[in-house]
């Protein structure tokens, strides 16, 4: 049976299981948001290559998600040019990557080179952040690389950078093999990721042990980014010093063959140039956001992921796959980074942490006396996979699932499982890689990425126990181990390590506290504090306080005010039944006519002088400029007037302002003025519409010929003989304005009655407009000659004339509506009042009350 | 073909006009300039219209459909506004092409049907008015608000003129009302709302509103 | 040059100076001092409720033109639009505009199309379209319904000219419960939606939209503008009825009837 390793706290668990028995967290191996991230990725990518393996760009996702934690915003070119010269947001960011990277064991143990791959480790996830992808000034990348290596600018180079290295010639001959062959076959090594089945006619199969490293090339060492002089940036072609850092993942190189790796370099170097464009996602996400628009709005685009940069700060797209970066001579071994660069000491250091990191449950508890060279010779047959705990493969992705088997491997992709029968055996594994996977361990441990849980109950490899070289701890601390019997300690009282170089020794402390495996418990564990009154008002208070903000408050959204319908309805029909009852039923009301007092000094007592002024033929201009809606009224209000016009044999011209102005006035003297027989053009003239509303009425007022040479049906406007003399408006004998509108009015008397001259400007208006008019009438010099206003005035105007009209006709029905209107809103108002007193009052209880 | 003016000239044309009208009403000699650029935007407020149908019209083509709920009073105003339309271009023709002046259809379709329609809309704003007159000490129940209300009655009463229930104070008191609270309240709001008007139109010439920029 | 003429020559003159007076002297000033409006601080809220619950402004710009005394209301509205649609550019939905007007429409659809390129909405089915509802009072009133009762409109701002008509928009944003700022420039109209609307604007108040929502300093210079030459008319109102009761009055006459 074999154990899980619980990512959590570590120890180890029965297979079965879904859960730590120790710690309650998930072991791994089931991914809840698999479906979800393989449904993104389908819609992403499934259009593009539906054979690619897709995990790179997962692992891109939480790279990427990585970095943008990091750095959210990117800096500005400035600050590109000189990576040495980092904001302080960044570094602040490289300190919490620190925080986030507990290797207090690594760096200690390390010696200096690898402490400075630790930041190197850093910068490098910082320089993501920095640098970016979107140089327009990149070289155009090769397609199969690895797609965060995208976010490496490729002018980042460190050709200078060995004379800056503090230790050029320590590193093995190995190693330096090793990283200068993985420089001369810049992304060469992923090309079985990117087509697996069309490349090898294998797909995924895949070396397990390297595709982990691979996850996570973005955090990749690369030192010469500090030393990159700014103007590279400023090169079109840059140099590719260190191709192999800035294009590679360079953890796989270094686990292949030097050899094999410069043969594949030159073979495939222009097979590459193709296969790279098809898994170089990045490139083609921000090509679909730079050339359209809805894949912006794509909802299954992650914020983080979608390119969002705004169209200037754009950088021109790379969409030139044909140009490939020339592959630079390798740099000399005295050119290596010191990071890279390993002495002897360094070796069995790494050896050590191999070994550590290398142990499953079965080394763990038995402290393996056997030889530490079996872990060696089998590590030299590069078959890491299935020397891996479980708790590696937890990192493993999802396409790196598939068992593999050396045997399977065909000859041409055999390198990439670091297996190569005609070269000798490496050493060790390389310590970079060994301090990758501890930093990944660290970091990764507590929230493993979607991807890699999914991976590990897609293609988990099965341990092979047996074949596992035992791990086995230095002599010096095997000799310290002492042999204590577990049944002696206590459990609640005494703790006894069960993992790593202290396996087996009680009474130490644990590496994480109880209280960080159980934090609910711990906080129920009661701690003997003595507290005053005043000390637990003040803990009461900061519980109500914490308590408070976590509660969720109610936006109380202001009371609607309800409609009253029925009230809405009562109105309606008691309107209705009267006004319609009264018009059928009714009959006219017999008024006292005014005397002659009363008619002086009033709005309709100086309109009916002014038309009693006039005479036969002489042109009156009447203007329609009312709504049909306000027919009802102000045809009843001017039927006396323009009666009266007609009665004193005026040639009256029609004009409005208002579209529907000329219909209004022929069916005003339809249904008005029947009983004077008018005829068009032989008593009077529609004139029509006149566009441009107040404009339009200025122009007028300035030339009328000019602006309506032709009448409302098409005739010659002023052809008959009243109109022959008009020139002006001024040569009108009376203007007589009707309007429901109190700006019309206005616009009437400002823009048309500052000008005239001996015409009177008359209104008949509705009766909400005579507050407006009214100054005019009564201010001197005297704007307004004289108005009628609403029914009220028409009647009268009427009874002066002597002449009953619509206005006489509609006299009770108005004053009923009148009766009705002022008792329901009197009755409605109080009781709306009351009620909103009794609402006030009520919601004061209630608020006092809480 | 695409004709795009940009913003700066565009702003020029209507700073320019703006002045030259505005000039033109204080310096008689700049009324005729005045005048021509009169009779351009009366040209162009026409055109604008027949370009707000249009717009009109493909909005509510565009609404018909099934998943529209509304598209049933979309489909009524389409053919009520071509129905209309060839109506006029009938009686056009007929007029100004045949000779024979009438405009029958026409005033047919805007006395029977459209006149009623308005005229009714209108009855039934009477209904809202009464209801929010009533409804108001609901709302705000302030000093205001009270006031507001009983000057409406007041008002209302004052109108009311049946020879046996008539109230001549009432008449008074509407008559006072109208005459000074009323007329006062609404000089003061038209001497504020002017001065909006007049730093609205400085903005404009000015340029620092341009509802034309693109 | 008549006295009419002159006065409004030196009444221009005065608004502008005093205008980039305050404009310049306001230049470094962040604070706004005015007092508050209900309307606008309404709007703000309203557009901060849009962007979290989902919903959409409804904006109705009123059937006034360009050509009239109206055309400060519609140039008012659209200033107001300006600012909304910048403000609200993080809503799911856009705003929804509605016009009763054909000029106003185009310079609405032109307002919206300049203001959604500033601030980058490249999306077009995302910007308001600014549509003409109808040409006549009534069939405005009746057309705006539609999308006054649309569920996913929680609020609803009325600026331009409006008749009395616009009780039948205010009236229905109540029943949908989403609350109604309107401003109109017509008094029985403003009657009407002292009486309906839940916020409305009062006079003057509709043209000081842009300098209650961040439109500029000019907008606040025109504010202290308006507020000098109030001032400025009060003092004349208040000297002229001194000088009447005095017996001093045909020199105001003469003024007024431009015999000077």
């Amino acid at each position: 049976m074999t154990d899980i390793l619980c990512p959590t706290c570590g120890r180890p668990n029965s297979e079965n299981h879904s859960s730590c028995d120790f710690c309650g967290g998930p072991l791994g191996s089931e991914d809840i948001t698999s479906v979800q991230n393989s449904s993104l990725r389908d819609d992403l990518f499934s259009n593009e290559n539906p054979n690619e393996p897709l995990e790179p760009r997962e692992s891109m996702d939480e790279a990427s998600r990585l970095d943008s934690l990091f750095s959210p915003d990117p800096p500005p070119l400035d600050s590109q040019k000189e990576p040495g010269d980092q904001p302080p947001e960044s570094l602040n960011d490289v300190s919490r990557l620190d925080d986030l990277i507990p290797a207090p064991e690594s760096t200690e143990a390390l010696p200096e080179e690898e402490i400075q791959t630790g930041e190197s480790l850093d910068d490098s996830s910082l320089r993501d952040d920095i640098l970016g992808s979107d140089d327009p000034l990149q070289e155009p990348k090769p397609q199969n690389h690895f797609p965060l290596d995208n976010l490496f600018p490729d002018d980042i180079s460190a050709p200078e950078l060995p004379s800056q290295d503090p230790l050029p010639d320590s590193p093995p001959e190995d190693d330096q093999l090793q990283e200068k062959s993985s420089m001369e076959t810049p992304g060469e090594d992923w090309d079985f990721l990117t087509e697996p089945s069309s490349s090898s006619g294998l797909p995924q199969e895949n070396s397990p042990a390297e595709e982990p490293q691979g996850d996570w090339d973005f955090l990749t060492p690369d030192p010469s980014s500090e030393e990159t002089p700014p103007q590279d940036l400023d090169d079109p072609i840059p140099d590719f010093g260190s191709p192999g850092f800035s294009e590679d993942s360079g953890w796989l190189d270094m686990l292949q063959d030097p050899e094999t790796r410069e043969e594949l370099a030159s073979e495939t170097s222009s097979d590459i140039k193709k296969e790279k464009n098809q898994t170089d996602w990045l490139d083609k996400i921000k090509r679909l956001d730079k050339s359209t628009e809805h894949v912006d709005e794509d909802s299954s685009f992650p914020d983080w992921l979608s390119v969002s940069e705004k169209p200037a700060e754009e950088p021109e797209p790379e969409p030139t796959p044909e140009p490939v970066p020339e592959i630079q001579p390798e740099p000399a071994s005295s050119d290596l980074p010191a990071w890279l660069q390993m002495d002897g000491d360094d070796e069995s250091l790494n050896e050590f942490l191999r070994r550590k990191d290398l142990t499953n449950e079965e080394y763990k508890p038995k402290i393996n006396k056997e030889p530490t060279g079996e872990l060696v010779t089998l590590e030299d047959d590069d078959e890491p996979a299935a020397d891996l705990s479980d708790s590696q493969h937890i990192k493993f992705p999802s396409w790196a699932g598939n068992e593999s088997k050396k045997e399977e491997i065909p000859e041409d992709l055999q390198f990439l499982a670091g297996y190569d029968p005609d070269s000798p055996p490496p050493d060790g594994v390389d310590a970079l890689q060994i301090e990758e996977e501890e930093y990944f361990d660290d970091l990764f441990n507590e929230e493993l990425p979607d991807w890699l849980t999914s991976a590990s109950s897609e293609g988990v490899i099965k341990p092979t126990s047996e074949a596992l070289s035992q791990g086995d701890l230095p002599g010096w601390v095997e000799a310290m181990r002492p042999v204590v019997e577990s049944s002696d300690l206590a459990e609640e009282e005494d703790y006894m390590e069960n993992y790593g170089p202290l396996a087996g020794i009680p009474s130490v402390l644990p590496a994480e506290a109880e209280i960080a495996l159980d934090l609910e418990k711990a906080a129920k564990k009661p701690l003997d504090l003595i507290t005053s009154k005043s000390n637990q008002e003040y803990v009461n208070l900061l519980k109500k306080l914490i308590g408070e903000e976590n509660k969720a408050k109610t936006i109380l959204r202001p009371a609607p005010v309800q409609t009253q319908r029925v009230l809405r309805w009562l109105i309606a029909i008691i309107m209705l039944v009267t006004t319609a009852g009264t018009v059928i039923f009714g009959g006219n009301i017999e008024t006292e006519p005014p005397t002659q007092a009363q008619i002086q000094n009033t709005g309709y007592g100086a309109l009916y002088d002014q038309i009693e002024k006039l005479y036969d033929s002489q042109p009156v201009l009447i203007a329609f400029d009312y709504q049909p809606a306000a027919a009802g009224e102000l045809h009843a209000a001017a039927a006396g007037v323009v009666d009266h016009l007609m009665e004193q044999g005026t040639y009256l011209s029609f004009v409005s302002t208002q579209p529907t102005g000329p219909a209004l006035a022929e069916n005003f003297l339809e249904t008005t003025q029947e009983a004077h027989r008018y005829q068009h053009t032989q008593q009077y003239i529609n004139l029509g519409y006149l566009p441009g509303e107040s404009a339009g009425l200025l122009s007028f007022v300035i030339a009328p010929k000019k602006i309506i040479p032709l009448a409302f049906d098409g005739s010659n406007a002023w052809g008959s003989p009243p109109l022959v003399n008009v020139d002006s408006i001024n040569d009108f004998e009376m203007i007589l304005v009707i309007t429901d509108d109190p700006d019309i009015a206005k616009i009437w008397i400002e823009q048309v009655g500052t000008i005239l001259d001996d015409t009177p400007l008359t209104m008949v208006v509705s009766a909400q407009v005579e507050p407006l008019i009214q100054p005019y009438f009564r201010s001197s010099p005297q704007l307004l000659s004289g108005y009628v206003s609403g029914i009220i005035d028409s009647m009268i105007y009427e009874q002066i004339l002597g002449r009953p009209n619509l206005a006489t006709e509609t006299w009770l029905p108005f004053n009923l509506g009148i009766v009705i209107a002022v008792g329901t809103i009197f009755i409605g108002g109080l009781a709306n009042g009351v009620l909103s007193i009794f609402s006030r009052h009520r919601s004061k209880l209630i608020g006092d009350t809480k | 073909m695409n004709i795009k003016i940009k913003s700066p000239i565009s702003t020029a044309i209507a700073i320019g006009v703006g002045i030259v009208v505005l000039a033109g009403y204080f310096i008689p000699s700049m009324n005729d300039i005045r005048f021509i650029l009169l009779r351009t935007g009366l040209v162009l407020s026409a055109v604008a219209l027949l370009v707000g149908i249009i717009n009109l019209l493909t909005v509510h083509i565009k609404k018909l459909g099934a998943e529209n709920a509304n598209s049933g009073y979309s489909l009524i105003l389409v053919i009520a506004l071509l129905v209309t339309l060839v109506v006029g271009i009938i009686d056009m023709v007929q007029t100004y092409l045949v000779g024979q002046p009438n405009f029958q259809m026409t005033n047919w379709v805007f006395t029977y049907i459209q006149m009623p329609i308005e005229t009714s809309l209108l009855a039934v704003t009477t209904v809202s008015l009464i209801y929010a007159a009533a409804s108001i000490l609901r709302k705000r129940m302030d000093v205001f608000s009270i006031t507001f209300f009983f000057v409406i009655l007041l008002v209302l009463l004052g109108s009311f003129s049946i020879p046996p229930a008539t109230l001549p104070f009432l008449h008074v008191i509407r008559d006072w009302i109208l005459r000074v609270p009323a007329l006062g309240g609404a000089r003061g709001l038209l001497l504020g709302i002017a001065l909006g008007t007049i730093t609205t139109g400085i903005r404009i010439l000015l340029g620092t509103d341009r509802p034309y920029s693109d | 040059m008549s006295a009419t003429g002159f006065t409004g020559i030196v009444v221009f003159v005065l608004f502008m100076g005093l205008m980039i007076f305050f404009s310049i002297i306001n230049k470094d000033r962040e604070e706004n001092n005015v007092r508050p409006i209900p309307g606008y601080d309404k709007i703000n809220q309203e557009i901060n409720v849009a962007v979290e619950d989902g919903t959409q402004l409804h904006i109705s710009l009123g059937r006034g033109g360009i050509t009239g005394p109206e055309s400060a209301a519609a140039l008012a509205g659209l200033s107001l639009l300006k600012q909304v649609i910048e403000k609200s550019s993080v809503c799911d939905h856009p705003p929804v505009v509605s016009t009763g007007n054909a000029v106003i429409s185009i310079l609405a659809q032109d307002t919206i199309r300049g203001s959604s390129k500033a601030i980058s909405v490249g999306d077009q089915r995302r910007n308001p379209s600014g549509e003409l509802i109808g040409v006549t009072p009534f069939s405005y009133a009746a057309g705006a319904l539609t999308t006054i009762r649309n569920d996913n409109v929680s609020a609803n701002i009325h600026t331009g000219w409006f008749g009395n008509e616009i009780t039948w928009l205010t009236t229905a944003g109540e029943r949908q419960s989403s609350s109604t700022i309107a401003g109109t420039v017509q008094l029985p109209a403003q009657a009407v939606i002292y009486a309906s609307a839940s916020d409305p604007l009062i006079g003057e108040e509709l043209f000081a939209g842009g300098a209650y929502l961040g439109a500029g300093k000019m907008h606040q210079a025109s504010i202290s503008t308006q507020d000098i030459i109030r001032w400025i008319i009060i003092v004349i109102i208040l000297g002229s009825v001194v000088l009447n009761i005095l017996g001093i009055d045909s020199f105001i006459e003469d003024i007024l009837a431009g015999s000077m």
